[in-house]
């Protein structure tokens, strides 16, 4: 089993030797300008029908592997550099190429007690819901997978980050605290797997984006122990057609909003975010219609906390590809050789994960869908051979320093 | 043939997911507790299950046990004794601090002293007792969720962690010898070289 490929193997020794040679420098000096982080996380899942990255079905795949490293330097108390290398492996949808995840330049202009603000610019996590930002790091995320209705991990290099420039500021009062930030940039779109969920398939040519807008709002009150925030992002999303191809150069519009509310408590946490995801086709020609949908996604989840380094997990998370045409039935009608049940994903998730130390987290979860909207095409590349009705049992181990 | 992996023994065909199989193991395994009455008028359920009704008994065991680990998981709490004393290096010129300052910089998000002096807060590990004991009873948050505020920014590139030290006598020492440090104590020492910080 070719387990792990040339660059991973890498990034893994740069990774060892550097956790190695970190633990040494933190027990010497109590230099914190400059810091050192990383992670590594290994999963195995298993499914009795469909393939969820990798070959999962009626199977055990080892094919979902997560291993970053990050640096960050303070020159100066208003000044930051940082970026994270990452390597990730999932499936058909990705072979594990090391990428810049984000890299980047902060200058605070105004650092009091009352507010802060400043400006970022370089490659930049998109601050979409909760998650998006620390999606890769299993010791930041509620479970192994994140609710696949808002964090899709099949479009994950879309969502994660892109190049561009952003404004911040945080205004604090006596218990609460308000965050912003808005910014405009050019997501990055470098996936096979972003063009099939777009187009429905690969065709000849190409995307690119344009530039487009993010941005969220988040309040806290009381110091976190409550959590409401509102962010989204409007993206220009442009394919040049390529010989062969029977589309035109088109552009996609994708405008998804997020609405998001938590509450922390000391045993319980409940989190819900709702999004909203606007597509807006034009200028492909005759085969792809000029159209407008909206995609609905939304979850409820409980985290218990029934002992300080184990917690319990529970998950109703539900997607429609399209708000109209909810069952998809109207879809499939229109288009016969695609089934009712790839419009939609309703996922019931328990999971339960231990914290042994710091350094090392394990994790168990056992997914129960039913419908594939959020299923990889290029681990299912035979849509007669997907099920309406599956589950997924996954276990993570994940070492961090 | 069966074309699905998971179908319930005894049966010939049908489909089952590993939920509903689950279900069904958690019902028999009640039922095995109840009476011997309720459990006779289900026989007949159990006749034509004959080898799932003898995985019942380990199960049933495993229920047994996944209950009292429930049952003494009610979260135990280590409590430092002494409310943890907020101390800072002598550079700090204030004498107290608001909580909401305080919690912006625990949640390592304020730079710098009024006098421009950098920020440099020292915690213990997570688990710790006092650690513990500070988040909730002088921050009024929880470890967890500071672990989470630090996550986000070391894992977006947008901020940094905070110092960790492993013991009460580290975060003594590093409070004493580095300027603009700020850290908890139970007991607090007489030195010059640290004062503690009033709350306001």
């Amino acid at each position: 089993m070719k387990l792990f490929q040339q660059p991973l193997r890498h990034l893994i020794v740069i990774i060892v030797v550097l956790a190695g040679f970190v633990s040494n420098v933190k027990a010497e000096s109590n230099a914190d300008n400059v810091q050192i982080h990383g992670f590594l996380t290994q999963s195995a899942i298993s499914t009795n029908a469909n393939n969820f990255f990798g070959s999962s079905r009626h199977s055990v795949a080892f094919d979902f592997t997560e291993i970053g490293i990050n640096t960050s330097y303070r020159p100066k108390n208003k000044w930051l550099l940082s970026g994270q290398l990452l390597s990730r492996r999932a499936g058909q949808t990705d072979g594990g190429k090391i990428r810049i995840d984000y890299a980047l330049i902060d200058y605070t202009i105004r650092d009091q007690i009352s507010s802060r603000w400043g400006i970022r610019a370089g490659r930049i996590l998109n601050p979409l819901g909760f998650y998006n930002e620390t999606r890769d790091v299993a010791f930041a995320r509620p479970s192994i997978f994140l609710p696949q209705s808002i964090y899709f991990d099949r479009v994950r290099d879309l969502a994660i980050s892109s190049d561009s420039l952003y404004i911040y500021g945080e205004q604090r009062f006596q218990h609460n605290e308000l965050l912003w930030q808005i910014g405009i940039g050019y997501p990055r779109i470098s996936n096979e797997e972003i063009e099939r969920s777009l187009l429905g398939q690969l065709l000849p040519g190409q995307f690119d984006s344009s530039a487009s807008l993010l941005g969220r709002l988040l309040f806290e009150i009381d110091g976190g122990r409550f959590l409401l925030g509102i962010s989204g992002a409007h993206a220009l999303l442009d394919y040049s057609t390529g010989s062969g191809s029977p589309l035109q150069s088109g552009r996609v519009t994708f405008a998804p909003v997020i609405v998001s509310a938590q509450y922390n408590g000391e045993f319980l946490a409940l989190t819900a975010e709702y999004a909203q995801r606007s597509f807006t086709y034009q200028n492909f020609g005759p085969l792809l219609a000029d159209n407008n949908f909206v995609g609905e996604s939304a979850y409820l989840q409980s985290v218990y906390r029934f002992r300080p380094d184990w917690d319990m997990l529970l998950r109703y998370d539900v997607l429609y590809t399209d708000q109209s045409d909810r069952q998809g039935k109207a879809f499939a009608a229109s288009h016969p050789s695609t089934a009712a049940f790839s419009r939609y994903a309703r996922d019931a998730t328990i999971g339960v994960g231990w914290q042994y130390s710091s350094a090392l987290l394990l994790r168990a979860e056992l997914h129960h869908i039913i419908g594939t909207a959020w299923l990889t095409g290029a681990d299912n590349p035979l849509a007669s051979h997907v099920e309406k009705n599956w589950d997924l049992f996954a276990l993570l181990a994940s070492f961090r320093f | 043939m069966c074309q699905y992996r998971y179908k319930p023994i005894g049966k010939p065909c049908h489909k089952m997911t590993f939920l509903g199989q689950g279900y069904r193991l958690l019902r028999v395994s009640y039922l095995n507790f109840s009476s011997t009455k309720k459990h006779n008028s289900n026989l007949s359920y159990f006749s034509n299950n004959a080898s799932l009704s003898s995985l019942a008994q380990p199960i049933s065991t495993t229920v047994k046990l996944l209950l009292l680990f429930f049952l003494f998981s009610i979260p135990l709490l280590s409590y430092a004794a002494n409310k943890p004393t907020l101390i800072v290096n002598k550079s700090v010129q204030q004498s107290s601090i608001s909580m909401g300052a305080l919690r912006t910089i625990f949640g390592m998000r304020l730079r710098s002293w009024n006098d421009g002096t950098t920020i440099r807060v020292i915690v213990l590990p997570d688990n710790h007792p006092l650690h513990s004991s500070f988040s909730k009873r002088v921050l009024g948050m929880f470890p967890h969720q500071l672990r989470w505020a630090w996550d986000r920014l070391v894992y977006s590139g947008t901020g940094q962690a905070p110092i960790q030290v492993s013991t009460e006598e580290q975060m003594l020492h590093i409070l004493q010898t580095t300027a603009g440090a700020i850290g908890y104590l139970e007991t607090v020492p007489k030195d010059d070289n640290i004062h503690p910080l009033e709350i306001r």
